[in-house]
């Protein structure tokens, strides 16, 4: 399947989400993060959707959805945004795999609704109190001020970005015009202030009890070289998270399905076949 | 507890310091902050040349990277904000118009500079921002007043609905980025005008451009036609100047002050000197040895009337000898018909002169020949009778008769009358020679001493041993040299010395004689007499013209004649007080020598003689020749009374034993005429020709025309009984 083939979109609540798909057999729902969007999963789609009905979504004011300002962009938003989402398209049941905010919202999601999940893969999440506290200041908070200038410096974003990826020579400018395209815009710009704004510790921290509480498999991806989460969320949720499976890479950044695409898409494979084997 | 106060103390101020430092911390986070908004917002709006997008930028940048939810720039005027460019940060929402109301209060106080308006005083003035879908209430509002040379904004408007006190704080970050902004938009304002200025300067160029590239194209076309007309030119002045020097004739250019301009190769030439060698210098002196100008110069007449002017003249090569031109002179007109000095077209005519001189006298000697070919026919028939009756009356009487030596003397006197008539025949005729190869010793010799005899000068002959000979009529010749070796000695009456050579010489094309190349032979008379003087040398050879007391003025005339009809030349140097000496070609024959016959004596016969003659003093002298010679003669006056009697005597049995007839008869049947009808009556008649023209080609070949034998009138009764008795005789 082309992944540059223009995305399709249906109506959740008021706004539209644009999404790919492709493939057949279980559903598979890629969910991005902060700064990027469904692009991001490019390499693990093409992989994934020959055994599986794959779909790679732009969450709500990312990608090609729409970037409506009047409503919350905390994780717990995109979650119930989500459920919505896949009752639309008439998907009973499906494996959540999450990276970065994705991953936040994956463990919301799975806390809130574990009979709609197979299985849940969380990569390089967000967890706990990763967030700095709320109300920020644009340009006093570091991660703030960095990730918005980068949205009016394009050196300033390809610091971001590269420092996200392990393998440098991945940088290509075609990944760099993947990354910056959303945020050309005003209505981009605005959206990533107000999704950062939205962002809330409160929405992951209220559900660490019940963390613990998951019947579902979990697998957690961690490329060893990010930057930017430290390694105590993931150590912590592997913790926290029963049967929970860890594994980490050392040559991946942040972006660990771009550096790593083929042992990351191994990985959830093994996991889901594993998990849905014994399911069974 | 002293110590633990000390340390509470001490925890306490450490604490305080901490907030200190942190305060300063955070004051100098901020102005890091509003530095890089500066340079951020600094990089983009220098990034655009459309003014209202450095407004756009600008007001994007404050509002996101400030937190300012509501930016905009305005035009505010009587009372009314309108807004050009606005940013909201929390909507994507668009005005319902472009205006916000301003209560009147509000309106005086902005103009007199920025205002900030918050919390309880902002709400009072319930300014509010009408969305399409909303309204937006703030708690905040800061008008900054934007100065610029861009009169459409002279306002920033900035609104909060949040911290009531955040705008306040960023007065002078405002501030500073609106002047930043302003600047920006001075310069893209004035770049704009200068580009505007610019424009119209390019537009200006262009014309401009236009109208030179025009012109260029125009010059280079008028240089193109300059060039093609140079080219032109050039052919033409070529083919002039191939004209000028490749013609035959003098061709010299004469400025007004008679200086040398420019002279053609030809004219070089007819003067030996290099064409250069005259330019710039004074025609007259160059061409005639003149210090002045020449009296006759065609080019003074020429100039004076504007017309052409030819002359004849003398030029002069600077060795002095002298030849004859013609000189056409043509005035030459400068521009606006001014002029500028004379053409000459100079032509050598020497030899054409010479040869029209050389023509001039042979027309007057045809003229006087056909006057003397008159007389001298009349003459010969005169003679004719009176050398006859004077031949016959010696054969009658006996020598010791005292008339015998008159009769000798009468005869001698006769054939002295003779040879002048021959001579008149001979110039009137042209005297076409009866020529044989000969060598002209024996008769340069025999004539100069015959015409020596009894004279006092001498003749010295030097001859080379292989002279070569000539085609010639010794008759001739030998009056040619008897004339030329007479008048010698009649210039020396002293007597003297006349010295005769010859020698062969062989001549090419030379204009300096006018005679075909080829080889000659050529015959020297000099005397020692006093000289021709300079101005008769030219006309010596006219008929007629003669210095002496007794003189016909012929002689000469008949040497020339006579040299001329054997295709040769006589010419004359004379030095006045030195002497003269005459030169004679002859072209050279490549025959050999022919031996001539000797006379014989009287010879009688018998038989009957038939004579025609239209003189009748001839036929009685004939008459009474023939009766003394024994013959019985019958006698017509014309060609038809010849064959007449012919016929009859022949139709009556009778035989005539020999006709004698005349060959000329003016307005009758001639001789020739006559014999054709005899020999159609009687093939084996014998006819004599007789005639006074010696040198008559029928005469010279009187068997090409039926004729048995020839008498040249007049003749003696020796030379006409032998004659007769050859004819007689003759078998067949």
């Amino acid at each position: 399947m082309n992944f540059d083939a223009v995305a399709e979109k249906c109506r959740v609540f008021d706004n539209r989400l644009a999404f790919h798909r492709a493939g057949k057999g279980e559903v598979v729902l890629l969910v991005h993060g902060i700064t990027s969007y469904s692009f991001i999963w490019k390499e693990v789609f093409q992989i994934l959707s020959n055994n599986y009905d794959v779909i790679a979504v732009d969450l709500l004011g990312c990608g090609d959805s729409d970037k409506p300002l009047n409503v919350s962009y905390s994780l717990t938003s995109h979650a119930e945004i989500l459920k919505e989402f896949v009752n639309v398209l008439d998907i009973e049941r499906f494996h959540f795999v999450g990276h970065d905010l994705g991953g936040g919202i994956g463990q919301i999601f799975a806390v809130n609704n574990p009979d709609l999940l197979y299985d849940l893969t969380l990569i390089n999440p967000v967890g706990y109190d990763f967030w700095p506290v709320q109300p920020i200041s644009a340009m006093r908070t570091p991660i703030i001020r960095d990730l918005l200038m980068s949205t009016f410096d394009l050196g300033m974003f390809m610091v971001l970005i590269k420092r996200g990826i392990y393998h440098k020579e991945k940088l290509t400018q075609e990944l760099m015009d993947d990354f910056n395209r959303p945020l050309q815009s005003s209505e981009g710009k605005k959206a990533f202030m107000h999704f950062a704004r939205c962002l809330d510790n409160k929405n992951l921290l209220d559900i660490v009890d019940q963390l613990g509480l998951l019947k579902m498999p979990v697998l957690i991806i961690r490329g060893d070289g990010d930057l930017y989460l430290r390694v105590s969320i993931t150590e912590q949720l592997h913790h926290d998270i029963p049967g929970s499976r860890l594994a980490r890479i050392a040559t991946g950044g942040h972006f660990v399905q771009v550096d790593e695409p083929g042992w990351v898409t191994g990985e959830i494979r093994n996991f889901m076949r594993a998990g849905h084997a014994s399911q069974q | 507890m002293p110590a633990n106060n000390d340390l509470e103390k001490r925890i306490s101020d450490l604490q305080d310091k901490v907030q200190l430092l942190q305060a300063e911390n955070d004051h100098l986070a901020e102005r890091a902050e509003d530095t890089l908004l500066l340079g951020l917002i600094a990089e983009k709006i220098n990034t655009t040349e459309d003014i209202e997008k450095v407004f756009e930028l600008g007001l994007e940048r404050i509002s996101l990277l400030k937190d300012i939810p509501f930016c905009a720039c305005c035009s505010f005027k009587d009372g009314n904000l309108k807004c050009v460019k606005t940013f909201f940060s929390f909507t994507n929402d668009a005005l319902q118009n472009d205006s916000i109301q301003l209560p009147e209060t509000i309106s005086v106080k902005i103009t007199a500079g920025s205002y900030l308006l918050h919390g309880e005083e902002c709400r009072k003035t319930g300014i509010s921002i009408p969305l399409q879908s909303s309204e937006y209430v703030p708690t905040s509002i800061f008008f900054v007043p934007f100065k610029s040379r861009y009169d459409a904004v002279n306002f920033f408007f900035f609104a909060e609905a949040g911290d009531e006190d955040r705008l306040a704080s960023l007065d002078l970050l405002l501030h500073r980025i609106i002047e930043m902004i302003a600047s920006r938009v001075d310069g893209l304002f004035l770049m704009k005008a200068l580009k505007k200025l610019n424009l119209k300067l390019d537009r200006k160029v262009e014309n401009r451009t236009q109208e030179l590239l025009e012109a260029n194209q125009d010059l280079q076309q008028q240089v193109i036609e300059r060039q093609q007309a140079e080219d032109s030119l050039r052919e033409s002045e070529e083919h002039y100047r191939s004209l000028v020097e490749n013609i035959d004739l003098g061709v010299t250019l004469i400025d007004a002050d008679h200086k040398i301009v420019m002279i053609n190769s030809a004219q070089g030439r007819m003067f030996n000197r290099a064409p250069a060698s005259f330019v710039g210098k004074n025609c007259y002196r160059e061409f005639e040895k003149r210090d002045r100008v020449c009296p006759h110069c065609p080019g003074v007449e020429a100039m004076s009337t504007g017309q052409p002017k030819e002359i004849e003249t003398e030029g002069i090569l600077d060795d002095g000898s002298q030849f004859t031109v013609k000189i056409r002179a043509f005035p030459v007109f400068g521009k606006d018909r001014k002029l500028e000095g004379f053409i000459e077209v100079v032509e050598d005519i020497t030899r054409s002169k010479h040869l029209m001189q050389e023509v001039e006298k042979a027309q007057k000697l045809e003229s006087v020949g056909i006057f003397a070919g008159g007389i001298a026919h009349d003459f010969n028939n005169l003679l004719t009778s009176i050398l006859g009756n004077v031949s016959l009356a010696k054969a009658m009487a006996q020598p010791e008769d005292p008339v015998f030596k008159k009769l000798i003397e009468t005869e001698k006197a006769s054939l002295r009358a003779k040879d002048l008539t021959q001579q008149l025949l001979t110039f009137s005729k042209g005297g076409v020679p009866l020529k044989v190869t000969t060598s002209v010793k024996e008769i340069v010799e025999e004539s100069a001493n015959f015409s020596l005899s009894g004279a006092k000068a001498k003749c010295e002959f030097l001859w080379p041993e292989n002279l070569w000979p000539v085609e010639s009529d010794k008759g001739q010749i030998g009056q040619v040299i008897q004339n030329l070796v007479a008048n010698a000695d009649q210039a020396m009456p002293e007597g003297g010395v006349i010295k005769i050579w010859a020698e062969n010489t062989v001549i090419g094309d030379v204009p300096a004689l006018p005679l075909p190349g080829g080889r000659y032979i050529k015959i020297s008379i000099r005397d020692m007499a006093k000289g021709i003087p300079q101005e008769y040398l030219g006309k010596i050879f006219d008929p007629y013209f003669t210095t002496k007391q007794r003189g016909s003025g012929l002689g000469l005339a008949v040497c020339y004649s006579v040299i001329k009809s054997h295709h040769g030349l006589i010419t004359v140097e004379s030095e006045f007080g030195i002497g003269t000496t005459f030169y004679i070609y002859l072209p050279a024959s490549e025959k050999a020598l022919e031996i001539e016959a000797e006379e014989a004596e009287t010879i009688r016969g018998k038989g009957t003689i038939l004579v025609m003659d239209d003189e009748e003093m001839v036929r009685e002298v004939l008459s009474g020749m023939l009766d003394f010679l024994g013959y019985r003669t019958e006698l017509a006056r014309d060609g038809a009374e010849a064959i007449d009697l012919y016929q009859k005597a022949r139709q009556a049995g009778r035989q005539f034993d020999a006709v004698i007839m005349d060959l000329t008869v003016p307005g009758g049947v001639g001789g020739k005429e006559a014999t054709q009808k005899l020999l159609e009556l009687d093939p084996g008649v014998k006819v004599i020709v007789s005639s006074g023209y010696a040198n008559d080609p029928i005469l010279a070949d009187y068997a090409q025309y039926g004729f048995s034998g020839v008498v040249t009138k007049p003749f003696t009764i020796e030379t006409l009984s032998r004659e007769l008795h050859a004819v007689i005789t003759q078998s067949g």
